[in-house]
């Protein structure tokens, strides 16, 4: 039996990296095609940026200060529009995912020459790069039209752009991690809901984690969530170099931490994968 | 055939009762999945009372809203939503079914149309929901006779408004084909504006919310009655639900007559 | 030289069962009896190169669940198998690039894009060099002549044009084992026939290996000259697909046009299926009568316009294959 070479253990990494490359392209190519309805989706967050600006100007208005939790009203809005963006743009991943492992069609992939976790990121990628500019866009101009343009310093945004990327990456490997449970659990739904609600409190997508009582942001610290929502988002409307540094380190620590968790989980998945055949 | 109207009414009322049976039955197939869609909800729930927590300990009282006015807000949003897509689970994909010409099947039925649809599906989660807002009413209402009956009036009384309106908004798609995103987006809209305490709008959107967006009517008018027991809120909102009940059936069924049935091939993704 | 190789393989699932009623629904969600069932049991067999083997057997009879462990999609519970020398469930991710599998039910094109992206998001997942790729293609192209439809979304491909392109993706890193399940169904009598001429061109010209489950006998029939019948996990025959007919075929049927409407017929070994008018149908059960001797009797005593003898259909000989198999079972048991 002669094997190819291909088939051998050491194949070279540029045709490994060109291949997650392609799948990212496609996935995005194959998301412009539905870019009306991304942009009517977006413009739920007309209602959301909305309703926040009138809760807030009230509540700025009630306390008769200028600032809360250390931001003006026009950033503590901008801080509201990265927060929802990041959340809205979410593919729910955890769904496909769990769909993939009880419909069988995890077995397809299985069948592929690809890690199935690194397909889904790249493709995730790609989802994420049609959606998230849309949903920015359209929450930048409401949150202009009612409390004027981001004021931050434009220098920061680079950062501001790494930060977004290791958050939804970190996302990507916990939504991942939940969505296999689905080997074990016949609904993962419940813990879509659930891993959904802490981005949107302990994570901070509805309010900056200085509004919470001192023990609750200790333990909102402490947790991941955070990472994904209020960090690029602090960093946003509160730049400074330190904080930068400190988020990025503890992204990435978190992110290593998160991609071995998905791996392990799909390992143990795997080995008991028992799909309904006939 | 001439059936007394309350024969009418007894004979569909044993109707709902058997789908939302068999429904039940259905649904607890699935064990793990009945249970996490319910203590899910719940949680869900949970977390946005959670959230009210936080802000009223930071800023205690918002334009007369309390934290326990909040409270009352989810009780009611919560256990109408619960009732209303409990019983009537279609009322949420109902553009859907009228866009891939699901409704052929209803149409075969020997009963009305719009109630048979609607009935077809139970929504698990809203049981959750149901739960939830029983267990906020307990924490926060008036446990009294009186209390208790008025409580589940109101939400009747909104939860009708809510299928009413969901099947107002799910109709666009007898006009307009695929409407599923725009419908999609103004039963959230809908949901949303009702979350949050009523006095924080200013003036012209306090128009649009008893009006084109009637969030007020699920949220802010119950609470209103829970608070007060206004009459004149009882019959405004009683008036408008009825009204909004009344208009939606009549949009749907002159939707109907434009209604394309299944040439839709249903492809394979 | 056989590429693939299994003995013994064994695969059991555990599942949930319940009695209906809302007490029984309830008591589940509480306390769910667990069963277990055996999708595979003890098979064996093997595949030479360059053969075309018909895998087939009524639905639920393990044959999906085979594949899977022959892809190393799933892990066998016992037993032994090796396809083109690795041992799927160990050696998954090489040996995907040596096989290539259709599934008439799932599709592998991205639905919104044109079939081309597909081919060259493939062309990378696989590794293939960018000459050898295209050239590949562009012959795959030809042959299954899709040049016109390379640049349409999938979504709006015709059925049997999207199975082609189907067949394409898995065969642009030449696979040297072809799975395929199911791969006509649904289509067409032209899509149909316009497939499976196709594979078998494919298969002589690359000594590719097919193994092929279908229930449509016409894919049996002519992609195949070996069949193996799988029921209830278990192999109850593997043979060439003319040995069916030979040792199944007990009976031949008879098909008459006469001149007049004849009265009751009746004939020793011969049964009477169906008459109508000047028409009628027989079928001779060829070990109790010899079909000369049917013949020369029928003409003696009837007035024939025209008369046509037949082997019954393929579909007819699995079914009876299926319903010795339960008969068999039943007899154990």
């Amino acid at each position: 039996m002669t094997r190819d070479s291909r088939a051998s253990a050491t194949r070279p990494l540029a045709s490994i990296m060109r291949k997650y490359y392609e799948i990212m392209r496609v996935s995005l190519q194959s998301s412009l095609v539905y870019l009306y309805d991304v942009v009517f989706r977006a413009l739920f967050l007309v209602v959301v940026i909305f309703i926040f600006v009138q809760l807030w100007r009230t509540t700025y208005g009630t306390t008769g200060s200028t600032m809360v939790a250390g931001l003006t009203l026009r950033r503590m809005i901008w801080y509201l529009v990265l927060t929802e963006s990041i959340i809205l743009s979410r593919p729910r991943k955890i769904l496909e995912i769990s769909d993939d492992v009880k419909s069988g069609a995890i077995a397809y992939a299985l069948g592929k020459p690809y890690s199935y976790i690194l397909f889904h990121y790249f493709r995730f990628l790609g989802e994420t790069a049609v959606r998230f500019p849309v949903n920015l866009a359209v929450g930048g101009l409401i949150a202009s039209a009612m409390v004027g343009p981001m004021d931050a310093s434009l220098v920061s945004l680079p950062a501001v752009a790494l930060a977004v990327l290791a958050a939804i990456t970190i996302d990507f490997f916990l939504s991942m991690a939940i969505g296999l449970l689905a080997f074990w659990v016949e609904d993962t739904t419940a813990f879509f809901w659930i891993y959904e609600k802490m981005l949107f409190t302990i994570g901070g997508m509805l309010v900056p984690l200085e509004i919470f009582p001192p023990l609750l942001q200790r333990i909102s610290r402490a947790l991941p969530f955070n990472l994904v929502v209020y960090g690029p988002a602090r960093l946003l409307v509160d730049f400074s170099l330190d904080g930068f540094v400190g988020l990025m380190v503890r992204q990435v620590v978190w992110g290593v931490m998160l991609l071995a968790v998905a791996h392990i989980v799909f390992w143990f998945g795997a080995k008991r994968v028992s799909i309904h055949g006939g | 055939m001439s059936r007394r109207w309350y024969g009418r009414v007894w004979s569909n009322a044993r109707f709902v009762v058997a789908h939302l049976a068999l429904n039940l039955q259905a649904a607890m197939e699935y064990r793990a999945s009945f249970i996490s869609q319910i203590v899910g909800m719940m949680l869900n729930d949970a977390i946005w009372i959670f959230f009210w927590f936080v802000f009223f300990a930071r800023f205690k009282v918002v334009k007369g809203w309390e934290f326990s006015d909040v409270i009352m807000l989810w009780a009611v949003l919560t256990v109408a939503y619960g009732i209303a897509t409990g019983i009537f689970g279609n009322a949420l994909r109902l553009s859907k079914i009228i866009a891939e010409g699901g409704l052929d099947f209803f149409l075969g039925l020997p009963r009305d149309v719009l109630l048979s649809v609607l009935v077809a599906r139970l929504n698990i989660s809203a049981l959750g929901d149901l739960l939830f807002g029983l267990i906020l009413f307990v924490f926060a209402g008036t446990l009294t006779l009186g209390g208790v009956a008025l409580f589940f009036l109101v939400c009747i009384l909104a939860g009708s408004v809510i299928v009413s309106w969901f099947v107002l908004v799910n109709s666009l798609a007898f006009f307009m084909g695929s409407s599923e995103n725009l419908s999609m987006q103004m039963l959230n809209a809908l949901l949303s504006f009702a979350t949050y305490p009523f006095p924080i709008f200013s003036g012209p959107v306090r128009f649009l919310l008893f009006t084109l967006i009637p969030a007020a009517f699920i949220g802010y008018v119950p609470v209103m009655i829970l608070k007060g027991a206004n009459w004149w809120f009882i019959l405004g909102l009683t008036a408008f639900a009825v009204g909004l009940g009344l208009f939606a059936r009549f949009v749907f069924l002159w939707g109907l007559r434009r209604y394309e049935s299944g040439n839709l091939v249903i492809v394979r993704v | 030289m056989n590429v693939i190789e299994v003995h013994d393989l064994n695969k059991r699932f555990r599942f949930k069962r319940k009695q209906s009623g809302v007490w029984a629904s309830i008591r589940s969600v509480i306390r769910p009896e667990i069963h277990e069932v055996c999708a595979v049991k003890d098979i064996g067999f093997s595949v030479s190169q360059g053969e075309a083997l018909a895998f087939i057997g009524p639905n639920g009879a393990g044959k999906s669940t085979t594949i899977k462990m022959l892809t190393g999609i799933l892990h066998p519970t016992s037993g032994e198998a090796s396809v083109l020398g690795f041992v799927p469930w160990q050696e998954r991710q090489r040996l995907a690039f040596e096989i290539g599998s259709v599934f008439g039910q799932k599709s592998q094109l991205w639905y919104h894009l044109p079939p081309l992206d597909t081919f060259d998001l493939l062309s990378h997942i696989y590794e293939i060099d960018r000459r050898a790729y295209r050239r590949r293609r562009d012959r795959l192209v030809e042959l299954f002549r899709v040049e016109d439809l390379l640049k349409t979304p999938v979504r709006k491909l015709s059925l049997g044009q999207r199975m082609r392109c189907e067949i394409i993706a898995s065969l642009l890193h030449g696979p040297k084992v072809l799975f395929l399940d199911e791969p006509t169904v649904g289509l067409d009598v032209v899509a149909k026939q316009r497939i499976r001429d196709l594979i078998s061109l494919l298969r002589k010209e690359e000594s590719l290996t097919i193994f092929l489950t279908s229930h449509d006998a016409g894919d049996i029939k002519e992609l195949c000259r070996r069949v193996i019948v799988i029921d209830r996990g278990e192999v109850i025959l593997d043979n060439e697909v003319s040995y069916l007919r030979r040792r199944y075929l007990r009976t031949k049927v008879i098909d008459l046009k006469l001149e007049t409407i004849p009265d009751a017929v009746e004939l020793e070994g011969v049964e009477v299926l169906k008459q109508k008018g000047y028409g009628m149908k027989l079928e001779v059960d060829t070990s109790r009568r010899s079909i000369d001797h049917v013949i020369e009797e029928i003409v003696a005593r009837l007035k024939v316009a025209d008369i046509t003898i037949s082997d019954p259909p393929l579909e007819e000989i699995i079914a009876l294959i299926y319903a010795r198999g339960n008969d068999r079972r039943e007899e154990r048991e």
